[in-house]
């Protein structure tokens, strides 16, 4: 029991191979530093030692804002050290007034009680809109203060850090994940990902998001894995640098949202065999839909490069379970299951036809459950479905989350009586126990990996100037290039025809500014016209199948018209 | 920056189908919704196309589109 420990995994990792890196920036902008893991493990000594001079105690909440700092790690260890529970939050954004991320960040330290707030030492802190006892920098936390304390002796089943998924109301939501759900979800993850202390994990991604906090940070930690470790701001800018990462550290491991696999096959300006990709052994896509198009885009930009397709996998993964509920593997590889449009449309099967047939639907897996982790498919009225038949995703498993941290009113019936958590997403099993994820119940957007709730977006929108409160609907479409998916906005004006474009441009404006979410189209349609339904609520669903169809006009080319 | 503002309001126009008539040297490019972040890699390409100048690679990061008038900037000092 004591190995779920993560300070014990650590220290054992700094005892026998401390000399070895544990984490390395690498940027064309900032100087590259790098930390062994017995360096980490004194930082993160320190740092305990710092917050127990400030008086942090067990089960006191610290959030984390702005991640790309080496002392990030330690900051982050110090915590666990300590029995403290740390928490990551996205960083201030160039797209979000400065003024509103602060007052917001506030609202949610004030609503969870939390102890303090450590931040990268760029990040300038305005304190007055803060409602917390303790700020530091993490440069100030690991430089340490005082004797090193003793280990919190943390029981296995209690609190060891919250994951603020991301999105907006998202981050209201912080789930509660155990000291051991953590570890048995690395033990069981790792049976397929099969990582080991040879590998170098490479990874832009964003920590306050699970892809890139559970699988490149809490779980090479435990299990002793080299991270290559790029900035999420400078990567967008220049996507190269994650080839460039992967090439010259030889990385075998990567994690990329489906979005990431078509932006670097469109973008990057290389020349056949300037990058050597040979190295890797798996690319996993994970975090929003997967799509053969992005996927095999990459795969033929980069094969020149000594990119393998066979080292492309698929996941299936959220917060709530660690991290991975599915994933493929070299003995299970994604499978590309070809089925029949009518009967798919018509009574929500997937009924397996040749590939060459005209029409047929492509679907790519999620892979196989990971171990101990089990998913049921069932109908609208709870009873299960056979296999090929599409329903509601339900899964157990050893590392479910304890609920949503000091949110009672959510917490009551998340599991069901056999301990199954409905997880809002529809797909079928095939045969062979593949999981395929096909959509969603909830109206949830995701963009880039990121989780949009259009309610947010909505009560926004609904007081830009020139829109009828109220009248306000907003839904995902497809990009036809981008691989994800981007968000329209359909709202009613009391104004005359001529206002609409300048109302229309103050959206555009206002969700940037409020929320750090793009808008893909933002448009105003004459009074009356937007779909509700039957309960005379406006309908998403139908007002976005208006929209694709073209009833409100025709949609940008970007925009696809197809699932 | 005339032609830096010129590059950012073509660009706008044409690869993002927006009006750029307001845009000044302190618009507020991806706060006010001109750019997102997936467009500022092309966005690049137009600079280094448009003023026939080669930027090293990485050199730039969403916080230096803030406005026309920091770009213009950050690019005097690389």
């Amino acid at each position: 029991m004591a190995n779920e420990d993560i300070i014990s995994r650590l220290l054992d990792h700094a005892n026998r191979m401390g000399q070895r890196t544990c984490v390395r920036t690498f940027s064309r902008r900032t100087k590259e530093e790098s930390r062994s893991f017995a360096q980490i493990a004194d930082a993160a000594a320190r740092a305990a030692s710092f917050f127990r001079e400030h008086g942090l105690r067990a089960g006191d909440v610290v959030v984390l804002v702005g991640t790309h700092h080496i002392d990030f790690y330690a900051t982050w260890l110090g915590c666990v050290w300590l029995g403290a529970i740390p928490t990551v939050l996205a960083e201030p954004s160039v797209r979000v007034a400065k003024e509103i991320y602060w007052a917001r960040l506030g609202e949610l330290l004030e609503r969870i009680g939390a102890w303090g707030l450590a931040a990268d030492p760029k990040l300038k802190i305005e304190n007055t809109l803060l409602a917390v006892p303790h700020t530091f920098r993490y440069d100030q936390i690991a430089q340490g203060s005082g004797a090193i304390p003793p280990r919190h002796v943390a029981e296995p089943q209690s609190t060891m850090l919250l994951q603020h998924s991301s999105g907006t109301t998202g981050l209201h939501k912080g789930v509660m994940l155990s000291h051991a759900a953590v570890w048995r979800h690395a033990e069981s993850y790792n049976r397929d990902v099969k990582m080991a202390q040879d590998d170098v994990i490479v990874s832009w991604l964003p920590l306050y998001h699970d892809m890139g906090f559970i699988a490149c940070f809490v779980t090479p930690l435990l299990l002793g894995v080299e991270v290559v470790w790029l900035s999420p701001f400078e990567w967008v800018a220049n996507p190269a640098l994650f080839l460039d990462a992967v090439s010259r550290h030889r990385a075998t491991l990567a994690w990329l949202p489906n979005f990431a696999f078509a932006f670097l096959a469109q973008r990057v300006k290389s020349q056949p065999g300037q990058y050597d990709l040979s190295s890797l052994d798996a690319l996993i896509n994970c975090s929003e839909p997967v799509s053969r198009e992005a996927m095999r885009a990459f795969a033929d930009r980069f094969a020149t490069d000594g990119f393998s397709p066979s080292a492309l996998q698929t996941c299936y993964a959220m917060a709530e379970n660690v991290f991975a509920v599915t994933t493929s593997s070299a003995e299970h590889p994604p499978q590309y299951r070809y089925l029949d449009r009518a009967v798919w449309h018509n009574e929500h099967r997937s009924a397996a036809v040749d590939s060459t047939i005209d029409g047929a639907v492509v679907h790519v897996s999620n892979g196989k459950c990971v171990a101990g982790c089990e998913v049921k498919i069932v109908d609208d009225g709870g009873q299960t479905v056979p296999a090929t038949h599409a329903g509601q995703i339900l899964i157990r498993s050893p590392f479910m989350f304890d609920g949503y941290f000091r949110r009672d009113d959510l917490n009551n019936g998340l599991f069901d009586a056999d301990g199954f958590y409905n997880t809002g997403d529809l797909g079928y099993v095939d045969e062979n126990g593949h999981v395929y994820v096909t959509g969603r119940m909830k109206d949830l957007v995701i963009i880039g990996g990121r989780n949009i709730y259009p309610q947010d977006v909505e009560q926004v929108v609904n007081q830009v100037e020139g829109v009828h409160a109220g009248r306000v609907v907003s839904f995902g479409v497809p990009m036809r290039q981008l691989g994800t998916e981007g968000l329209v906005i359909l709202v009613e004006s009391d104004e005359q025809e001529s206002a609409w474009e300048e109302i229309a441009g103050k959206i555009r404006a206002a969700v940037p500014a409020r929320l750090d979410i793009d808008v893909a189209d933002a448009r105003v349609v004459p009074r009356g016209r937007l779909r509700k339904s039957t309960s005379g609520k406006l309908a998403r669903g139908g007002n976005r199948e208006w929209y694709l169809d073209g009833t409100f006009g025709a949609i940008p080319e970007t925009i696809s018209r197809d699932e | 920056m005339d032609a830096i503002l010129g590059v950012v309001r073509g660009f706008v126009e044409h690869k993002r189908g927006k009006s750029a008539e307001k845009i000044g040297p302190n618009t507020a490019l991806l706060r006010d919704g001109y750019l997102d972040s997936f467009a500022l890699v092309e966005l690049i390409a137009e600079l280094e196309k448009q003023l026939a100048i080669s930027l090293p690679d990485g050199s730039l990061i969403p916080e230096d589109f803030e406005t026309p008038d920091v770009l213009s900037n950050r690019l005097q000092e690389l």
